[in-house]
């Protein structure tokens, strides 16, 4: 069992049964923005106990307004709790030590336009105090990880979307961090490059870092994520392993490669002689996204391959 | 005795040496009260937003986190942040400040005009007050959107997540805007200097034919004899010089309106002599001035501190009352005989005139210049001059004194601690020395390197008005070029210092208000002595009312008509009226002694009447701008340090 099987399997329902490193913890956290007289305007976040641990991708899930990003922004030290203690590897949040450990990608990339993508991880390398050298071997080599090396000088007001935000996510690993944020990392992102973002998070944590992320999409969180938080007005309302939660344990689905009908008639009749109802039976589907990537991939093995429409609204590909 | 048409700053100069205690002093002092008034408020805010976890929040998070990232800093994050604050000033094209002007100095010849009486002063205020005012209101834009814009646009989400102080951020900014700033002056520096010499460029023609001989023919040592010549040269905008050749055929310009011509002789091919002038000189000098400490002498004889008010006048002069025993005192040190390789001690001065009567008013006051021996109190009076208001008096006195009206025993009379009255020198000077007909200044007058230089008003009923800087003795001149660089670096020190305010008030206020504010600080800075004069009373000294009366006083006059020097009717209304002046006054006070003096940080003055700006003085306004810049700088460190930027 590697270490990172061993951590997931300590951890049961948000409580570390033995020894996994806490990296981030929350005790009774709240928050409670108010107007410039005091007045408390809308609490945003109500004693939030939540640990995460290192090596495990933790999502935290909600809707809009329900405390993900105050969650995150108290993480970082960008807000400052009410009430409770946030600590980050044992600091506390409002320790600006902590940073150099930490990798942040917000929602919207905010970075400088007017700077091109090496100025503007050079300026970010800087800021964790990298001597000259090492950071011009770590923002060529980090250029080259999302794919960038041709835009390398161009200014990031030029850039598109997807670019910004691969930018965006090269600034947050300048430092190799232990522990990156992602505010919803996939947001803007085409098919493709959302799944080289979750590939890239699950590389990440086969790398030993801890990753917490907050998502929209449901689907990504559910494919890179070992544990979520689901957060409804501020307070936490479910926290767990992500297959825990999802399983339907009164349900039974077995899988099978080219059954033949014969079979198909016995294992019915075993069923129906067991007295069990049988749900659904058929060929699964594969997802839009494998078969959008499997597209993508066979046009560029294929160039000229096209699609020709039907009349009956189905179309032939040759 | 020469006269010119310059003018000294009319201001007391602090001197190095005796301003930096006390200064050092108050800004502890202020400093400490900012510290506790800053924390006294931070405390009660955190209290307000955080309730119970306040306490921990300011003392530990705050306070205590704060002065742990002030000794933290590190130099390459700084100088990221300062690249960064440049690279954004020159993305929101500050070059075009530049452009501006380098514009305004091809637009501006056609509107300075060179024929008027004292053109390089034109020329030197146009160019060195619109770099001034430029630089100025590009350094309080820039300041003003940097942070908040930082801070709309989340830009500075990405910096803080990062092990970056907030005090890092604010030194990077500042640091940025500075190279900016430094940038532009420099480049301003150098293209003002050749627009300034080439626009006071011209020369004159002499027309051989017009000069006319001076005197009789003097017979030369080779034998041969010869004429000198004099005439005018050609006039060339609006004004023409005296122009000479001696015997021995060396040609010169005399000096008008402040400049001279250098004269070179060419032989032409027939055997004739012409004359060729060169560009204006002496009009872009840096004259060096010692000054000295101004004593008093009163009607009798007694010294005293300050000379007499004559009412409603600039209270900057003290007077002196003609025709009395009354003089000034000026007390010079270190004076060095190496220091004045000529054969006289040029003395310069600017005395001001109050008459009580007419008197012939196309004369001026006659007044006297005397120097003493301080040790013994040999006097000799070496000239009687004509004074008249606004203009530089150029005296010389010789090292050899041969012309003198009388040597006589001058002894200073003053009230010694214990009330009594004492003599310096207490035994009259020897009657030999009395009677010499020559005296040597450095070895009868200058006693280790201390002399007195004493100036009394001959006519009764007439005042001299003097301060300080109104008499000095030039000893020598430096480079106009680098006295330029020094009245550019002033310019420098306001930016800086206005910097240091935008930013600390970006941290904790939006672009508009930040605009506003420092905008606030720049014109109430650049009118700062004036605001001092209100509030300490100075200007309207004669008003015996402590705050010397404030708008609600002086609308409660403006409707009664009433003057400034009557009293109010004590009715109920206007002790209100009074206290809320009393209160606003109080106010004003406080804003005066925050806001910094930009007026005194500025030299242009210094540069364009060609006085050296001395680095005494540049160490003092230097000083005075870091004694603003380090309060500024931690205020607003803590003040970003307690804000949610993401709230």
């Amino acid at each position: 069992m590697s270490d990172k099987q061993a951590t997931v399997a300590a951890i049961d329902g948000g409580t570390a049964k033995a020894g996994p490193e806490v990296v981030i913890e929350t005790r009774t956290l709240s928050k409670v923005y108010r107007d410039f007289w005091g007045r408390t305007k809308v609490q945003a976040l109500k004693a939030l106990d939540l640990q995460i641990f290192r090596g495990e991708v933790f999502g935290l899930l909600g809707p809009n307004g329900s405390g993900k990003t105050t969650t995150m922004k108290l993480l970082l030290g960008l807000l400052f709790p009410t009430s409770g203690e946030v600590y980050v590897f044992g600091r506390s949040a409002t320790d600006v030590s902590k940073n150099e450990r930490i990798g942040y990608l917000p929602e919207e990339s905010y970075l400088y336009r007017f700077l091109n993508a090496e100025e503007t991880l050079d300026f970010y390398a800087r800021l964790f105090n990298m001597p000259r050298s090492v950071r011009r071997q770590r923002v060529a080599d980090l250029i080259e990880m999302v794919g960038l090396t041709w835009a390398k000088k161009r200014p990031l007001k030029e850039y598109s979307k997807g670019m910004t935000r691969r930018i965006g996510l090269a600034q947050a690993l300048v430092n190799d961090p232990d522990l990156i944020l992602l505010d919803e990392p996939t947001s803007g992102l085409d098919p493709i490059g959302t799944r080289e973002m979750k590939d890239l998070i699950l590389r990440l944590r086969d790398q030993g870092k801890t990753i917490v992320m907050c998502s929209h999409l449901l689907a990504d969180v559910q494919d890179v994520c070992d544990r979520i938080g689901i957060l409804y007005q501020g307070e936490l309302k479910e926290l767990g392993r992500v297959d825990q939660l999802l399983a339907l344990k009164d349900i039974t689905e077995i899988r099978v490669p080219r059954m033949s009908s014969e079979a198909e008639r016995e294992v019915k009749a075993v069923l129906a002689k067991h007295g069990l109802d049988v749900l659904a039976w058929g060929n699964p589907t594969t997802s839009l996204e494998d078969l959008f990537l499997r597209i993508i991939r066979e046009s560029e093995e294929h160039p000229g391959l096209r699609v020709h429409g039907r009349g009956d609204g189905h179309a032939d590909r040759n | 005795m020469d006269e010119v048409t310059d003018m000294p700053i009319e201001t007391d100069l602090p001197e190095f040496a005796t301003w930096i205690l006390p200064a050092l002093g108050k800004w502890l002092l202020a400093g400490l009260a900012l510290l506790t008034l800053c924390g006294f408020v931070g405390l009660l805010w955190c209290l307000l937003l955080y309730r119970e976890r306040g306490w921990r929040r300011f003392f530990q998070e705050l306070l205590l986190g704060g002065f742990v990232d002030l000794v933290l800093i590190s130099g390459r994050r700084v100088g990221a942040l300062a690249w960064l604050t440049v690279k954004e000033a020159i993305g929101r094209r500050v070059t075009v400040v530049v452009l501006i002007f380098l514009l305004g100095l091809l637009f501006a010849g056609w509107f300075l005009d060179p024929t008027s009486t004292e053109p390089h002063r034109l020329y030197l205020n146009f160019v060195l007050g619109t770099t001034n005012y430029l630089v100025l209101l590009l350094m309080v834009f820039l300041a003003a959107f940097r942070l908040p814009s930082d801070i709309q646009n989340k830009t500075i989400y990405t910096v803080l997540t990062k092990p970056v102080r907030t005090v890092e951020i604010i030194l990077g900014q500042v640091l940025g805007f500075i190279v900016v700033g430094s940038l532009i002056l420099g480049i301003m520096w150098l293209v003002s200097y050749p627009f300034v010499v080439r626009g006071l460029y011209h020369t004159h023609v002499v027309n051989v034919d017009e000069l006319r001989a001076l005197g009789d023919p003097v017979k030369l040592p080779d034998g041969t004899t010869a004429t000198a010549l004099q005439g005018w040269t050609a006039p060339t905008w609006q004004h023409r010089h005296r122009f000479f050749v001696d015997v021995n055929g060396n040609p010169r310009v005399d000096m008008e309106r402040g400049h001279f011509h250098n004269v070179t002789v060419v032989k032409t091919s027939d055997g004739k002599t012409s004359y060729v002038l060169g560009g204006p000189e002496g009009q872009l000098v840096a004259r060096v001035p010692i000054y000295g400490r101004l004593m008093f002498r009163d009607r009798g004889g007694m010294d005293v501190e300050k000379g007499i008010s004559v009412g409603d006048e600039w209270i900057y002069r003290s007077y002196i009352e003609g025709g009395t025993e009354a003089a000034g005192i000026w007390t010079f040190e270190n004076l060095r005989p190496e220091a004045f390789p000529g054969e006289t001690i040029p003395v310069e001065m600017n005395i001001g005139v109050f008459r009580t009567h007419k008197g012939d008013i196309e004369r001026g006051i006659l007044g006297s210049l005397l120097i003493r021996n301080p040790e013994n109190g040999l006097t000799v009076e070496l000239q009687v001059f004509e004074s008249k208001e606004f203009n530089i008096l150029e005296l010389q006195i010789p090292k050899t004194i041969r012309k003198f009206s009388s040597a006589r025993f001058v002894q200073r009379k003053f009230k010694a601690a214990d009330g009594s009255i004492q003599y310096s020198p207490a035994q009259p000077v020897s009657a030999e020395l009395l009677s010499r007909s020559e005296y040597d200044f450095f070895k009868d007058f200058v006693v280790n390197g201390k002399v007195e230089i004493w100036l009394q008003c001959l006519e009764s009923g007439q005042y001299f008005g003097m301060a300080k800087p109104d008499l000095y003795i030039r000893a020598g001149s430096r480079s106009f070029f680098g006295n330029l660089f020094k009245g550019y670096l002033g310019i420098w020190l306001q930016m800086v210092v206005l910097v240091g305010f935008g930013v600390t008030l970006s941290t904790f206020l939006g672009t508009p208000v930040t605009l506003v504010s420092t905008l606030g600080v720049m014109i109430a800075g650049l009118a700062h002595r004036f605001m001092m004069q209100i509030v300490t009373g100075e200007l309207y000294p004669e008003v015996e009312t402590p705050w010397r009366g404030g708008p609600l006083e002086s609308l409660i006059r403006l409707i009664l008509q009433e003057g400034v020097m009557t009293d109010l009717p004590q009715t109920a209304g206007t002790a209100v009226a009074k206290a809320v002046d009393a209160v606003l006054i109080l106010w004003m006070d406080l804003i005066a002694q925050i806001i910094p003096p930009m007026d005194r940080l500025s030299l242009i003055d210094f540069v364009s009447y060609g006085y050296n700006i001395s680095l005494g003085l540049l160490a003092v306004n230097g000083i005075t701008v870091v004694g603003y810049l380090i309060p500024l700088v931690i205020v607003g460190h803590f003040f970003l340090r307690s804000r949610e930027v993401a709230g």
